[in-house]
């Protein structure tokens, strides 16, 4: 037995070895290999009616360029391998890859000297170029060819770059076949051996902008910025009417992204490349006077649209109920039910005093699964709806229209002394709209090769290949103190805007929360809390102070208890009042992991009358003090809105056992806010 | 004011340019700056911006015969936490197709943008 063990594994190591090698020939490409052959094949005997010859031509580059990609993506492959082996390779893996490398280069210069002819034959034939760009073009030596202001590298003024708008002028209709022209006439050698996909195989790990986007982890801003860009690109050939994908240097953000990135890959300033979140006031689960929360204490914020959360094992009494808890907002609800884009219904909520008053306000229902017919399952039915809540926000000084004096001089001063530094820098050459610096301008041409031969479902990757590449230690002395400059005014720049806007986030919030608790046998009880919160540390931290007082709706039924159980006191009106308070830290590896929340709570609370149990017996000698300890952690579930609260606290005792407790306790919540503004956020 | 290509504009020597910027992404305190020929200031939100090209106060070389070049930057800043997004449009005195553009708030940190004016 252990032989034929030996025998097998020592196959699957031989076949482990040899695959790779004949894999050249079986690969995931090798299928689209063959396709691609045939289709070329096909399309250079083919005769095409006339009005489809310009169509065949301009897919016959394309796809030349995709099997010159691919196949050099299997060279590259080949020589990994043949690296990776090192003095294991044998003559026979030698000899076949080498032979492979020499079919495949002879391909690959095959296809290039054919993409050429056809560029040189379009150009001698004349252009195609819309006429309204071939009049620009003609007019205006600052030539901006269809996939940018590629520029001629060696114009010697009007004519040369002429002749580049000429070269632009190949043909319309195909990315590949822009790619290839806007190379130009001067730069065509250098540039039409790049203007293939990128080969993403060497890059570092990419980033998954849809995450960033989500925003359901933290990000770095240099994250953001790359993809905001990653984003742009399409838009702006949309919105442009761009027949290809390009870097828009002169157009929105993407020259000052560009610097940005530049800025951050070459001397890493923290507030480019450290990742940051977070808010911290948001009350997704019950409240915690609901004696089913896990929670010693009730934030101020509420979700916008609607928060859910289930969460096991009550402290306020000895229980270990499940509540599942719906809160939201009546505004964002019905807005979102309208399937009002989220962005659109704040802005427009805003002008509107009756929905700015609703906006404050907001509703809870919890629902203990234990109730009812069918004990722990969710039916959603009156027996299991333990509690309803309204709430209204009394004070917030977190609104940003209070600090507009801050914000003005933050614009006076810092904002424009940057936009001063970001004007008087010379990047680009404003007559040729070249990059100054020849490393920077080289970059750019080669991006911009790969983007316009790039659908955009592939930009995420190709663009973030290519910043990968940017060229941090090639730029001329004149360009890193150019970045310098400008990373100095930024550094000031974001650190007052930081400033006011954590004046902002740590502004007082207070707000009155109402809550019916409907018990099955016990009387039913109002409870009003305050809540106040208030940041620190630069917003990050926040601190929760509640207090609340509990009265009895009905005492009838204690009444009749008491009645007949003449020793015990008579009831009042007021069964208890509470104190409690917390604090929230934000911690972790937030770019790894997620945005981990350590928090810990105490409270206290005065019972003023005997407690009752659920069935409506008052236990004789409960009066008297609570006091509660807790610590805990929200630990962030990747990739989505939910997160998984965990906590252990300590107590004197319970408002029914005069016991010390230990307990721990766990649920999960998700905000939809979060989930809305992914799926619909305009 | 022609628009040779988006961003990069011919103009008249002493012809006035319109820009009218509006915030229409998430809530945020207007925040626009301009930078032209050495200085600038805040805009005022809901009140477009006019500037007048001055020729003798731009200093940059241009391949339009008889032009000088000086870019124009704006300086975007948001209070929001992420999903602002400015537009403007921007016109000039002597005709010519209006130009639009936009950006949007990748961060904390500022966008820009800035465009190149040939001044005959």
């Amino acid at each position: 037995m252990r032989v034929i063990n030996v025998i097998v594994i020592l196959a699957a190591m031989v076949f482990a070895g040899v695959a790779p090698v004949h894999g050249q020939s079986i690969s995931p490409d090798a299928e689209k290999i063959r396709n691609l052959r045939e289709e070329i094949k096909k399309r250079e005997t083919a005769e095409p009616p006339a009005d489809l010859a310009d169509l065949n031509r301009s897919k016959l580059i394309e796809r030349r360029a995709e099997l010159r990609t691919l196949l050099k993506n299997e060279m590259f492959k080949l020589q990994k391998h043949q690296t990776d082996l090192g003095t294991f390779i044998t003559a026979d893996e030698t000899q076949r890859i080498n032979d492979l490398l020499q079919t495949y280069t002879a391909e690959v210069d095959r296809l290039g000297a054919a993409m050429q002819q056809e560029l040189t034959a379009d150009r001698s034939a004349g252009s195609r170029l819309p006429l309204t760009t071939m009049t620009d073009s003609r007019t205006d030596p600052t030539v901006i060819s269809g996939n940018g202001p590629s520029a001629p590298a060696n114009s010697a003024g009007p004519k040369g770059n002429r002749t580049a708008a000429s070269g632009s002028a190949v043909s319309n209709v195909s990315s590949t076949s822009i790619a290839m022209a806007s190379s130009s006439s001067s730069i065509a050698p250098a540039t039409v051996a790049l203007a293939l996909p990128a080969n993403t195989e060497d890059s570092k790990e990419t980033l998954d902008c849809e995450e960033v986007r989500a925003g359901n982890k933290a990000f770095s801003e240099l994250d953001r910025i790359i993809c905001g860009l990653v984003r742009d690109i399409p838009e702006r050939r949309v919105f442009f009417n761009r027949p290809t994908n390009s870097l828009h240097l002169n157009t929105g953000p993407t020259r000052f992204a560009l610097i940005k990135i530049l800025i951050a890959r070459k001397t890493t300033p923290d507030y480019l490349v450290e990742a940051s979140e977070v808010r911290l006031d948001k009350q997704v689960g019950a409240s915690s006077v609901n004696g089913v929360s896990p929670s010693l204490i009730t934030h101020g914020g509420v979700p916008f649209i609607l928060g859910f959360a289930v969460e096991n094992g009550g402290l306020a009494q000895t229980t270990n109920n499940t509540a599942i808890t719906f809160r939201g907002n009546p505004v964002g609800l019905f807005n979102a039910l309208k399937n009002k884009g989220f962005m659109e219904s704040v802005k427009r909520d805003e002008s509107d005093p009756l929905l700015r008053f609703l906006k404050k306000t907001s509703f809870a229902f919890t629902f203990n699964t234990d109730r009812g017919p069918e004990p722990n399952v969710f039916t959603g039915s009156s027996q299991q709806l333990s509690s309803v809540s309204a709430r209204i926000e009394l004070i917030n000084r977190r609104i940003p229209s209070l600090y507009i004096r801050d914000w003005e001089n933050f614009l006076n001063n810092q904002a424009q002394r940057l936009a001063n530094a970001i004007n008087e820098s010379q990047f680009i050459d404003p007559a040729t709209q070249r990059w100054v610096d020849p490393a920077m301008q080289s970059w750019y041409e080669q991006t911009q090769a790969k983007l316009a031969a790039t659908s955009d479902a592939d930009v995420s990757g190709v663009l973030q290949a290519a910043l990968d590449n940017l060229p941090i230690d090639n730029l001329k002395p004149e360009t890193v103190l150019a970045l310098e400059a400008i990373e100095r005014a930024m550094g000031v720049y974001q650190s007052a805007r930081d400033s006011v806007v954590q004046k902002i986030n740590k502004g007082l919030v207070v707000t009155l929360d109402y809550l019916n608790k409907r018990e099955v046998n016990a009387p039913d009880t109002s409870n009003f809390m305050f809540i106040a919160e208030k940041g620190t540390g630069g917003g990050q931290v926040n601190f929760t102070f509640n207090g609340s007082l509990t009265m009895f709706n009905n005492l009838d039924s204690l009444r009749n208890f008491v009645n007949a159980n003449p020793t015990l006191p008579r009831p009042r009106r007021v069964r208890d009042f509470q104190f409690a308070g917390g604090i929230d830290i934000p911690f972790g590896n937030v770019r790894e992991f997620g945005q981990f929340v350590l928090f810990a709570n105490g409270r206290y609370e005065r019972l003023l009358d005997n407690a009752t149990t659920e069935l409506g017996q008052v236990l004789p000698n409960t009066t008297g003090d609570v006091g509660q300890v807790q610590l805990g952690l929200k630990i962030p579930v990747a990739k989505t809105g939910f997160k998984i609260p965990v906590s252990i606290t300590f107590a004197n005792r319970t408002e029914l056992i005069k016991e010390r407790t230990v307990k721990g306790n766990f649920g999960f919540s998700l905000d939809l806010d979060t989930l809305f503004s992914k799926f619909n956020p305009f | 004011m022609d628009t040779i290509t988006p961003g990069i504009f011919r103009v008249s020597d002493g012809e006035v340019i319109t820009i009218d910027v509006r915030s229409t992404g998430a809530p945020t305190l207007f925040g626009v700056n301009f930078s032209i020929f050495g200085g600038g200031m805040p805009l005022n939100e809901g009140q477009p911006l006019q500037l007048t090209m001055d020729k003798s106060r731009a200093t940059g070389n241009s391949n339009i015969p008889n032009a000088r070049s000086t870019p124009l930057t704006f300086l975007f800043s948001f209070s929001s936490n992420s999903d602002g997004r400015y537009e403007w449009t921007m016109t000039g005195s002597d005709g010519g197709k209006p130009f639009r553009d936009f950006i949007r708030q990748t961060g904390s940190t500022a966008e820009a943008t800035t465009y190149t004016f040939h001044i005959v």
